[in-house]
Formats: structure tokens, sequence, C-alpha cells
């Protein structure tokens, strides 16, 4: 026990004492009968044994026992003074752990919108604008119970504060008070009301459309005289009864009038006044009216009450409410916006208010996570404040400044059994909150990780060829560990359970942008060099919606732009981080292809001969240190590498040139990439042009090197010839072509051709990696395949039968001739990625493209190519099996065929052990309409469970 | 209020004219299968309808020999749909002023509206026309059948809902609910003051200060929506656009006794236990199903009012969306995507059938007339080519008050859309 507690225990008064033993001994009769946990008649009984126990007055309790009867506590006491325990007592054991008073946030925006337009609004009341359905999680774990609502802050009269819980089931049962206070701004957000137009439905000459009028006050300097004016007509109308009509002031339509009711309670004494008065001066001014109009005071934020201590001193205000203004965990703007009102908040303020003799109360400011909210009472006592005084600031001396000490504030008999359960002494910086208790009733709860999960349902489809009746799965490490019928489930998994469910594998979308809307700037055209996986929003909340449908996973990529269409990322829709968020970073790349005729597929082949000639770099690169680290171990093969690098030494040819155009009629930048071939006179290699951002290249053609005369020829804009001369790193020379001769002159820039035989013996000779070339390598080296959008039927043919010579992988998308006629696929027909148009109608006869390919034995896989409606992939392939697609092959073109062509069927596709976890249990067949989605999983984690919301 | 029968009238005034049409008086309608709602199921069932009303439904009913025989034996029967609350078929849903309770939708529908003729072709046979949620006191609606060249041929029942709402805007919640508060006020204070002067004239007039036959001053015909709401002669249609407000609503209604229909927002399922201790049907938005990400946690959930509402056994009605200022909607303005939508969420079929015949029926207070096939009730039918909850599924014909009003076969739109063969393919 630390001493400073020691030091709150002794300082256990006598009276508490007695009135704790008195407890002990009989049951006090407090609970009112409002407001209780249990119906009415019945009586439920907690029994709460915790460390210590801080009752919120500044007393603190060891080893001590709380009973708690219909959510109010009954008795509380420790060692000899603790109460009995009464039969049937429900026990909750927290021994060793802290339990406090539930917090009672002094301060909140919580019910606050937008500002009135109107300066005065006295029958505004907040909580008309608090929501009750919603839940206050992360105000529950800060520990807090009980909140005040500021009705707006940004008004002289903005209306009636409320004090409300922050949980419970019976909404009305959680006001407090919700008329705690009147809120005044004697500061300059005051001054800020617009001017107000008020338009009349059919002006005539006597009730004619007026400009809009402006509100006083604007200046500090009526501030008083405009409040002082306000009270007095209410006064006035509360002492002359001249019916109803004169309890309204204010002008405009009628529902813009309002009542004077709340100012002649305040006027009497009634209502307190909560006054915003930051600065000196408004505080001066606060007090002189609190003094001349005898208001019961509370003063809200007196950020520079040092300077008018003794005055605060001789004239009590009922308290003060501090929003400390420090964002733990989060960036700290000065007043840079409004620098002119924004007084220098000194964190001593609440000290300096305490010596004065006023309550002081403590919350968080606006954007300051209400998690930690403890932490404002400690960052008090570095401050200034005793311990006992900042624990009293955010329970008792809260309830005392809101008028609602006698529900919350503290834990003595009678009162409302809020409290919270900390892991230790409140102030310390390692001590968290773990339970939080509203009326006797746990409201939440620290939630502890657990790493085995079981799935218990009624028929498991593996898609990998097996069913199982009455089926379990279990997942551990986000893997499947095991699947099967009636399982046994280890100790200590957690289980769930989804009586009726039928489980299926996550469903792959093959082809969407979820994540790459984010920034609001729309989906970016696809690039070979956009690293998708990188450039997702791991947030984008469309992911969540997908994982809500059954998806687990999605292809994504930019949207279609040209030949070389873009890199495609398979992603988690659900993952703890970003890094298991993407599967796999590069897990296809995407062209456009619909060129036909007798060279259409040339352009493609020259993309991908690229890619082999990049990936020939990098293999030449990788023997050559496999050779050096094989020549370092034994020496023999030294003559070996001599052989092969000597006669590259002279190459005049092979590497990067950059083209001068003599007098060019316009700035076209031509590089050449040439290599000199073995025989030492063929040359081959790529002319790429640029023309602003436009970019083309070619292959070389008939290139040939005789003595120091290159020829060559390529097709850019039209056939063109190349005669040049060579020299040393340089050449000139003409380029022929219809529209004309032009000079050139070019210069060698880098010698680091494929086959470039390096001076440099250390090995700089590591290719340079070119993001836009990386995913034609993966394709190259068959890790990833191509993905062709291609629709007309030769344009189809052409592609296959050039990628079946090539023996690289390859998927068809849209495929629009095919879905008709799947014998252009040929014998051994591709993978199909089929745009969500499944049937489709044609001269009024229906065609279900889906069935017809895969009656055809295509491998079928579909993509939406959308982001919101990315989640509506399972209704699409319903479609299809509505008009007549098998199930089972509508299942696996969800599940195991994408994975299969995109070679992820290592990782998901079908549920088999050692795959990931991600799977979907639908209350029925997955693609009936009525079906619904209860239970997601991926990557092992419970991310959708919707078994409540179903029957 | 005055029923409207404008059908019968036709029927009448046709039948005084031409001796042909006297064999209309009784149709029987042979249906494969009967949805009566109320009654359970009948197969091969026959419908007998008299002047527009059924006269009976059963297996074993003989037809009238001079009857006209509408031959649905291999199609399904069931009452058309009755929506409950809806602003479509109107050039705007609602005034720009908040404050407009003596405006009506009377002067507002557009009877040559493609709403109407979508709504006919989906089988919808009643409508509650009523301005929409962007005001505070917002107007008065009408009941309609979509089907008629004017609005009083269209008319079932004037002067029906009162519209309030609680949609905040711009502003904040409670302001709204301030300023509701503070414009019944006025009516109350107006009537106050009225009384005062009425007792002041009745003296006067004792007094011979006014000629005898002189009558005290009408109610302001700008007030009367609301007195008549606060008198309990008019029903609210208390928009709640989320679960928010349910609480103050209800502190609303019950402070100033009137009564209402609540008409929520797809979020106010989270409020469904408040709901199902009021012990009233509600009538949903067409939004059913609404994502929600939880400012705490992230965590995304998608919630169904419909189901939310089914769990608690709180009768609902259900809505159909409407296309505003020629935007299209999504599927939500079908019928039977909506019906399905809720099954779909885990909802009895009977109930999300009931939810657009028989409830909405009782909450317009025409469950007498309407929302089922039983006898004595209006014939208001439609002939549906299988189950009703199928998007294959079509209406094929809808009777209203006996008569046909629409017939897939002879619909022009969808001739013009799909030709002649098409239609009359599907039509069988």
């Amino acid at each position: 026990m630390s001493r400073r507690r020691q030091a709150l225990a002794q300082r256990l008064t006598l009276a508490t004492s007695a009135l704790l033993a008195l407890a002990a001994g009989a049951p006090l009769h407090a609970a009112s009968p409002q407001g209780g946990a249990a119906p009415q008649g019945e009586v439920s009984t907690t029994v709460v044994r915790c460390g210590a126990l801080y009752v919120g007055d500044g007393t603190v309790l060891e080893d001590a026992t709380m009973v708690v009867q219909n959510g109010r506590v009954l008795a509380v006491g420790a060692g000899a003074g603790a109460p009995a325990v009464p039969s049937g007592a429900r026990i909750v054991d927290v021994t060793g752990k802290t339990v406090m008073p539930g917090l009672v946030a002094a301060d909140s925006d919580l019910a606050a919108g937008a500002d009135e337009r109107y300066g005065v609004t006295p029958d505004v009341v907040a909580v008309d604008g608090f929501d009750f359905a919603k839940r206050r999680l992360r105000w529950l774990e800060g520990g807090v119970t009980t909140a005040y609502l500021s009705p707006g802050r940004a008004r002289l009269v903005s209306g009636q504060g409320s004090v409300v819980k922050l949980a419970g089931e019976d909404m009305m049962g959680r006001v407090l008070a919700d008329s705690a206070c009147l809120r005044i701004a004697m500061g300059g957000a005051a001054l800020r009301a617009p001017a107000v137009f008020e338009p009349t439905a059919a002006p005539t000459s006597d009730d004619p459309l007026l400009p809009a009028r402006q509100q006083a006050p604007t200046a500090r300097i009526s501030l008083l005289t405009e409040l002082r004016e306000l009270f007095e007509t209410a006064v006035r109308s509360d002492r002359g009864s001249n019916g109803p009509l004169a309890a309204f002031s204010g002008t405009g339509a009628a529902e813009d009038r309002y009542s004077l009711e709340p100012l002649q309670r305040a006027a009497r004494g009634d209502l307190r006044v909560r006054v915003a008065a930051a600065r000196a001066g408004d505080l001066r001014r606060a007090l002189r009216l609190a003094a001349d109009l005898q208001l019961a005071m509370v003063l809200e934020d007196p950020w520079e009450l040092h300077r008018l201590a003794d005055a605060v001193r001789r004239q009590q205000a009922l308290g003060a409410v501090f929003r400390l203004p420090v964002r733990v965990g989060g960036r700290n703007p000065g007043g840079e916006d409004r620098a002119q009102d924004e007084p220098e908040r000194h964190l001593d303020a609440p000290a300096v208010a305490a010596r004065a003799g006023l309550r002081v109360a403590l919350a968080t400011s606006r954007d300051q996570d209400a998690a930690d909210f403890l932490w404002i009472a400690a960052l008090a006592i570095r401050h200034g404040l005793t311990p006992t005084q900042a624990m009293r600031s955010v329970t008792a001396d809260a309830a005392a400044v809101l008028g609602v000490a006698d529900r919350v504030g503290t834990l003595t008999p009678g009162k409302d059994a809020d409290f919270a359960v900390l892991s230790g002494e409140p102030f310390a910086v390692g001590t968290l909150v773990e339970q939080t208790w509203v009326e006797g009733t746990l409201a939440w709860e620290r939630q502890a990780s657990s790493s085995l999960l079981a799935v218990r349902c009624d028929r498991i489809e593996t898609v990998a060829g097996q069913t199982f009746g009455n089926g379990v799965l279990l997942a551990a490490d986000g893997k499947i560990k095991a699947v099967g019928e009636g399982l046994a489930v280890p100790y200590g998994a957690r289980v769930v359970d989804v009586p009726g469910g039928v489980m299926v594998p996550g469903f792959v979308n093959a082809y969407c942008h979820v994540g790459l809307s984010g920034d609001g700037t729309g989906i970016p055209k696809g690039a070979a060099d956009q690293r998708v996986g990188r450039v997702v929003d791991p947030s984008d909340p469309l992911l969540a919606r997908a994982a809500q449908a059954g998806l687990t996973t999605v292809l994504v990529s930019g949207t279609d732009s040209s030949l070389v269409s873009g890199r495609v990322a398979a992603l988690k829709t659900a993952a703890p981080d970003r890094d298991s968020l993407v599967l796999r970073e590069t897990a296809a790349l995407r062209f456009v292809h619909d060129a036909v005729g007798a060279d259409a597929i040339k352009p493609l082949a020259d993309a991908v001969a690229r890619g082999r000639r990049y990936l020939k770099k990098w293999q030449d690169y990788e023997a050559k240190l496999a050779k050096k680290a094989k020549g370092e171990a034994t020496d023999e093969d030294d003559e070996d590498e001599d052989e092969t690098s000597t006669p590259k030494k002279a190459d005049p040819i092979t590497g990067t040139w950059k083209v001068e155009l003599v007098d060019a009629p316009f700035p076209l930048q031509i590089t050449l990439e040439l290599e000199l071939g073995e025989d030492g006179s063929t040359v081959t290699g790529t002319v790429v042009a640029r023309f602003g951002s436009r970019e083309m290249s070619t292959d070389v053609q008939d290139g040939k090197l005789e003595g120091d005369t290159l020829t060559a020829s390529f097709t850019l804009m039209g056939p063109t010839e190349v005669t040049a001369t060579v020299g040393e790193d340089s050449m000139s020379g003409s380029l022929q072509s219809p529209q004309g001769d032009q000079e050139f002159r070019a210069t060698r820039t880098a010698k680091d051709g494929a086959a470039a035989g390096d001076d440099d013996e250390d090995g700089d000779g590591k290719p340079k990696v070119d993001e836009s070339l990386e995913p034609l390598r993966a394709l190259v080296e068959k890790k990833i395949p191509a993905v062709v959008r291609v629709d007309r039927a030769p344009a189809i043919r052409s592609v296959v039968e050039w990628f079946a010579e090539q023996e690289l992988p390859l998927v068809l998308t849209g495929a629009r001739d095919a879905t008709r006629d799947p014998a252009v696929l040929g014998e051994q027909p591709p993978g199909v990625v089929l745009d969500p148009d499944v049937v489709q109608r044609e001269d009024g006869a229906m065609l279900n493209a889906a069935a017809n390919l895969t009656d055809h034995g295509v491998a079928l896989a579909l993509g939406t190519g959308d982001t919101a409606g990315a989640r509506h992939l399972p209704l699409h392939m319903a479609l299809a099996v509505r008009y007549g697609l098998d199930p089972t092959e509508a299942l696996e073109a969800l599940t195991l065929h994408p994975a299969r062509l995109f070679q992820l069927d290592d990782r998901i596709g079908s549920l088999e052990r050692g795959k990931d976890a991600d799977f979907v249990v639908f209350s029925g067949s997955p693609f009936e309409l009525t079906s619904r989605v209860l239970l997601v999983v991926v990557g092992g984690r419970v991310v959708v469970d919707q078994r409540e919301q179903g029957r | 209020m005055n029923v409207r029968l404008p059908s019968w009238n036709l029927l009448l005034w046709l039948a005084t004219l031409s001796p042909s049409v006297c064999a209309q008086d009784q149709v029987v309608v042979k249906a494969g299968k009967v949805i009566t709602v109320t009654k359970g199921t009948l197969e091969n069932a026959v419908i007998l309808i008299e002047n527009g009303v059924i006269r009976e439904v059963g297996q074993d009913i003989e037809a009238p020999w001079d009857a006209t025989v509408i031959d649905a034996s291999d199609k399904v029967v069931l009452p058309t749909y009755v929506v409950a609350h809806t602003s479509g078929g109107m050039s705007n849903p609602n005034e720009n002023m908040a404050n407009v309770p003596y405006l009506t939708v009377e002067d507002a529908v557009d009877p040559s509206s493609q709403f109407f003729e979508e709504a006919l072709r989906n089988g919808v046979g009643t409508l509650h026309v009523i301005p929409g949620n962007a005001t505070l006191l917002g107007g008065r609606g009408m009941i309609i059948r979509p089907f008629g060249r004017t609005v009083e041929d269209m008319a079932v029942r004037t002067a029906a809902g009162l519209k309030v709402s609680l949609d905040p805007g711009r502003g904040s919640r409670m302001a709204k609910i301030r300023k509701l508060h503070r414009a019944i006020a006025e009516v109350r204070e107006y009537l106050a003051d009225r009384e005062r002067r009425e007792a002041e004239f009745a003296k006067e007039k004792e007094a011979g200060a006014v000629a005898e036959d002189a009558e005290f001053e009408e109610i302001d015909p700008k007030k009367k929506p609301v007195v008549d709401l606060l008198a309990g002669k008019a029903t609210a249609f208390f928009y709640v656009p989320s679960a928010a407000e349910i609480a103050e609503a209800l502190r609303i209604r019950d402070r100033y006794g009137f009564k209402a229909v609540f008409v929520l927002g797809p979020a106010c399922s989270k409020a469904a236990t408040r709901l199902a201790r009021l012990g009233e049907p509600v009538v949903l938005m067409p939004e059913l199903e609404v994502w929600e990400t939880d400012p705490d946690t992230d965590e995304e959930s998608m919630y169904c009012s419909a189901a939310e509402l089914a769990k608690l056994s709180v009768p609902f009605a259900l809505g159909i969306a409407e296309s505003t200022r020629g935007r299209p909607t999504g599927p939500t303005r079908y019928p039977w995507w909506q019906m399905a939508t809720c099954v779909r969420n885990g909802v009895d079929r009977q109930m999300a059938l009931e939810a657009l015949t028989i409830v909405p029926a009782r909450i317009l207070g025409l469950e007498e007339e309407l929302g089922s096939i039983e006898a004595g009730k209006v014939a208001n039918l439609q002939i549906v080519t299988g189950d009703p909850l199928q998007a294959t599924t079509w209406v094929d014909t809808v009777l209203l008050d006996g008569e046909v009003a629409y017939q897939r076969s002879e619909d022009p739109r969808l001739r013009h859309l799909f030709g002649e063969a098409e239609t009359t393919e599907d039509a069988r």
C-alpha cells in the first residue's frame, strides 16, 4: 500500500466510521424504489469484494466489501465493519483491485449539435440532443458513468444543461437532471451569434419581409446590459400574470420565440446558472451579475481565476468546472485560430480555485479521448490539487457542482451503485479501468484475448471435396488447425456455436477497387509500377462492409487503362495490421487487349519481351553472384568466368543510349536500350519515345553492327530505318521514315545492359529495380498470372493461343464473346473472371454467362469492379444460380477458383488444414436470398458476429 | 372524413347507361392459390366479387352464369399492397418552410407521375401520400389509389395524417425539439386566447352589443390542422430519424396527448425495446438495412430495422422508395424486394407480407376495407405469376374496387420497352 493511500485511510472520519458500522450491523433501507436494476418486487443483491475502496468523499477503505441491492449501494465496510453477505447474493470477487465511484464528467459536448441561430434560447434542453441509443464505450472504458451535457457554447444563453448516465437500458431512467443549469456565455463566444433572417411565409405590408437582423451583443460592452434586460423581462413577466403570452419573448416565427420560464427559475434561485468566463474581465462581469441578481452560480473554465481569487473568495460561487486543455496522446494546437479570445490556460487554475474555497470539478477537453479520463485528475495533482481534492473533483464534488450528489459521486448507502474497478491505485500511470458498473449492472469490461477458436455449425462445405455435417473447425494463429465432423474442442478454446449454420470458405472478389477511394480523389488508374498493396487504405470502411457480406479476400487494382494496365493486390477484408491485410502485394498483372488483326498480339508480346529481358538481367546477375560465391570457395571456375566476360568488355553497343534529335520539330525524348548478341553483330533492344507524359516503346528489329556502322529498324509512328556510326560511347546518324529524314546524335548513359560486362569486380552490376517491369518479371517467371481484359472473339483466340505458346499463366476477364460461345477459348480454356452481369438478356433471350462457361469446363471467378458494390458479389452469383448455374460451381467460383487462378490457393480458397482461417457461416444455403451472414472469420479473428440479429 | 369510392360511382353510372356493363357487377376470380393474408392460403379457390366488394372466398363457390370470369388458375392472388407513408408522386416532397401544417398534398399530387404508374405495376393498390420529412409541421396527406386521371379520381380519403418531423436537418436535435414545442405552444396560446375572446363575445351577445345571428370567428385555417391534432381529431405521422429521438418523440406525444403513428428511420431499431413497450404498429422508412461504424471501436455493423422490430414482435409497415426529382432509386422501390429483405434478415414470411397489407391498412384506419382477402372487403386484388417475394414473379393483373386497373399484357410502357412478343409471353 502506498504512503499516500495510507494517509488517506487514516483520515477516515469518525462520522463515516459510525455510519459504516451502522450499515454493517443493520442493513440500511436506503435504496429508493425508482431506478433499480431489478424489476419491482424482485430483489437482486450483489456483493463486491475488493482491495481498496475509494468512497469518493476522500475516505479509503482497505479490503472492503460493498453490498449492492437493486442498483443501489446498501452497505459499505471493511475489516470488522464489513457488512454481512446476504444469502443468495451474487458475489463479484475483485479482491486486490481498487474500486472507486463511477467518474462524473462535469462537462461534455455529448449532446451538442450545430449552434442555434439565435443568441438567446433558454428553453433548449441539452438532453434532447443526447443519443441514448449510442454506446459510450470509450467513456465507460475511462470509468465515466455520469456526464453533464452542455447545450452549446457559442451563444449568450444557450439553454439548459442536463446530466445523464452513460449506460443503462431505460432511456428516461438515465436522466439524472434534464434541467441542471442555465448556461450563459460571458466571453467572446457570446458575441458571435449570426445575423438572423426571419422570412415570413406570405409577406404583406403589415407583415413584411425584413432584412437579416443583427443580434446583440456584438461587443463585451453590451453583454451585461443585454443579460440584465433578459432577466428583468423574465422577472417582470413572472410577477405580473398577463396570461400565457407574456411568458414568451424573442422575435421571428412562432417556433423561433423562446420561453422565459428558465430565466425566471434562475432569477428565483431555483436553477443554477453556469457561466463560462475564461478571462478575468469576463469573470468580473459574471460575479457582478451573480451578486446583483442573487444567482446560484457555477463557473465554467475560469482560467484567469488567480487574478480575482479574492473576489471569488468573498462571493461564494457554488463551484468551478475546468476542462483541462491537454489532449493526452494527440496534437495540442494553440490558440492560432482564435488568438484574441483565448486566455492563457493555467493548469494551476483548479488548485487556485480550490484554495479560493470553490468546489472544483474536472472534465476532459472536447477532443480528449475519455478512455483516459482519470489522467486529468492526476494531471491536476501535478499542478497543485491534493489527491483527495483530485479524487473528489471527478466524483463527489463533480456531482455536487452538477446538483446530482444525491444520486452519484460517492459509494455511500443509498447512492446509485455506479463504480469502476481499477487494476491499481487510481492515479498511477499503469492503472487501467477493468470494469465499469452502472446501477449494479456491469456496463463495460476490458477484454482479454484468446488464441484458439472453435466454430461449430450444422454443415461445413470445405470446397476441397468434403462436406461435414455437425461440423467443427478449429483455428489457431490465424490458420486452420482442423476441420471435421464432431471434433472434440480443446480446453480453453473460445467456442462459437452457430446452430443451423452452413460454413463455406470466405468469398473472393476477383476484381474491385475497395480501399483505393479513401482520399476522395476517385479510383486511380492502374499502372504497372503502382504498388497497390501499399496505396490501399486499410481503414476503408468498405473493407469491413465487404467482410459483412462474407467476402474475406478482395483482389484490388486501379481501373483498367492501357495495354499494361496495372498490378493487382490480394487483400484480406479484415486484419489487425496492414501487413497481414495484404495477402499478396502483387497477385496479378492486368492487361487490356482488344486489338484484332494480323499483328494485333504484338504490343502484348513486346511488353512480355521487356519482362523477359529484365528477368534475364537479374538471372545473369544472380548467376554471376553464384559463380563468384563459388569462385571464392573453389578456384577452378575462374577460367569460365573470363571466357564469358572478356569479349563483352569491348562491347561498343550494349547499354542505354540517350538520343538527341538534331533540330527536332518537337521535343521528343528517345532512349535506346541496346544489347549486342553473342555473335558480335546482331543488335536487339527497345526504343522508348517520350512526348510530354506519353510514352511509347517498341522493339528494335534487324539490328546489325558491322564495323562501326549500326543499322536497324523499328516501327514507331510509322516504319523507321536507323543508320548510325558508332564511336566511343557515342553515335550519330539518321532516322529515315516516310515523314522524312532526321539527324540524331546519341550518347551512352549506361553500360548496364543485360549482358554488360562490368568492369567493377565488386558486383556493382546489380540491375536497377524497375517497378514498372517487376510485375512483368513475375509474370514471365510464372509467379503471377496475366489478367487480360479482352472481349472480341478473334482477340480472345489470339491471346489464348499466344499465352499457350509462351506457356504463361493466363486469366481472361470480361471475355464477352466467350460467354456466348465458349468454344473460342479452345480445348484447354484459361480461367475467366466474369464481370457482374452474369446473366444478360440479348435480343430477348436469356444468356447465363456463368453457366455457359462452367459447362465448357472453364474455371470461373467473379469480379464486381467497384468499391461499395464489392460486397454484392454473392448476390450476383446467386442471380446466376437462379438462372441455372450449378450451386457447387457457383461456390467454387467464389472461393477455390479465384484462389487457384491467382495462385493464392496455398493460403485461401478452401477449408483445409494449414490454410488461412477465412470463412463465413450462413444461416442457410449461401446462395439463398433469404440466408443471412451470421459469422465471418478472417485470419482466425471473428470480424462479424450477427448471430443475435437473426432468428 | 368521408369515404370516397369514385369507382363505385363510376360503375353505377355506367350501369344505368349501358346494359352490357351490368354483367360486370359480378366478377369471379378463379385462382390457383389465394394468399388471404389474414385467413391463411387457399389452393384452387374462387373469389366472388360483387359491386367492387368481395362477397365470398372459398373452394366450393359456384360462379354465377352471368359473372365475368378472370381465370388465374395457374396464378397466385393476393391483396394489393398498402403503403402507409410515402412522399412520391409529387414534384417536391415538401415545402422548404418548416412550419406549414395547413398545406395538403391534394395540391401537389400529380396523377400522371411515373411513381404511381410503377406502384400499380408492382401491385400497390393504396398509398398514403404525405409531405416529406424535411419540415417541422409539414402539412396533411391523403390516401389515394394509383389509378385515375385526376386527383379526385384517385382519392380514397382526403385530409389523412399530419406530418410532424423531428429531422434536425442542418441544425441540432435539441433545437429542433425546442422548435416543435414552441410551434405547438403557439397554437395552444392561440386557443387560450380565442376561448377568452369567445367568452367575451358571448357576453357581448347577451348584452346585445353584437347582432343576434352573429357567429364567433372560425378557427384560423392556418392553425386548424394542429388544433385538430391537439383535439385528437387528426393523426400525426411522426417522423423520427434515429433512435436518439425516440424517447423524446414519445415524451412529446404523451405531453400533448395527440394520436401519432411513428415513422422510423432505419437506425431507430436500436430503440426496439422501447418501441416494443409501446405496442403500436410503426411505419418503417424504405431504407431497411443500415450500416454503422461504432465511433469507439470502429466496428462496422449492419442493422435491419425490420428484423430488430420483428424479434420483439413490434408490428411494422414497410415503405417503398420514391424517386426524388427524377433521380432513380435502388431496388427498395419494389415491394417484393422490401419483403425479401425482411425475410433475408430473419423476419417471418407472413410478417413480411402483413407489413405491406394488413398492418398499413390498420395504421391508416382502413382495416375493415383493405389489407386482406375476406368477404366484405374492397376487391383490391393482384394476380401474380408465382411467389410474391421472388424477383421472377410478375404482377399480371391488378383489380381495384373489382375493376381491372392494370394488365401486364396491356402495359404500354412494357410494350414500348420489350415489344409485343415478350410481354404477352410473360403475361401467359
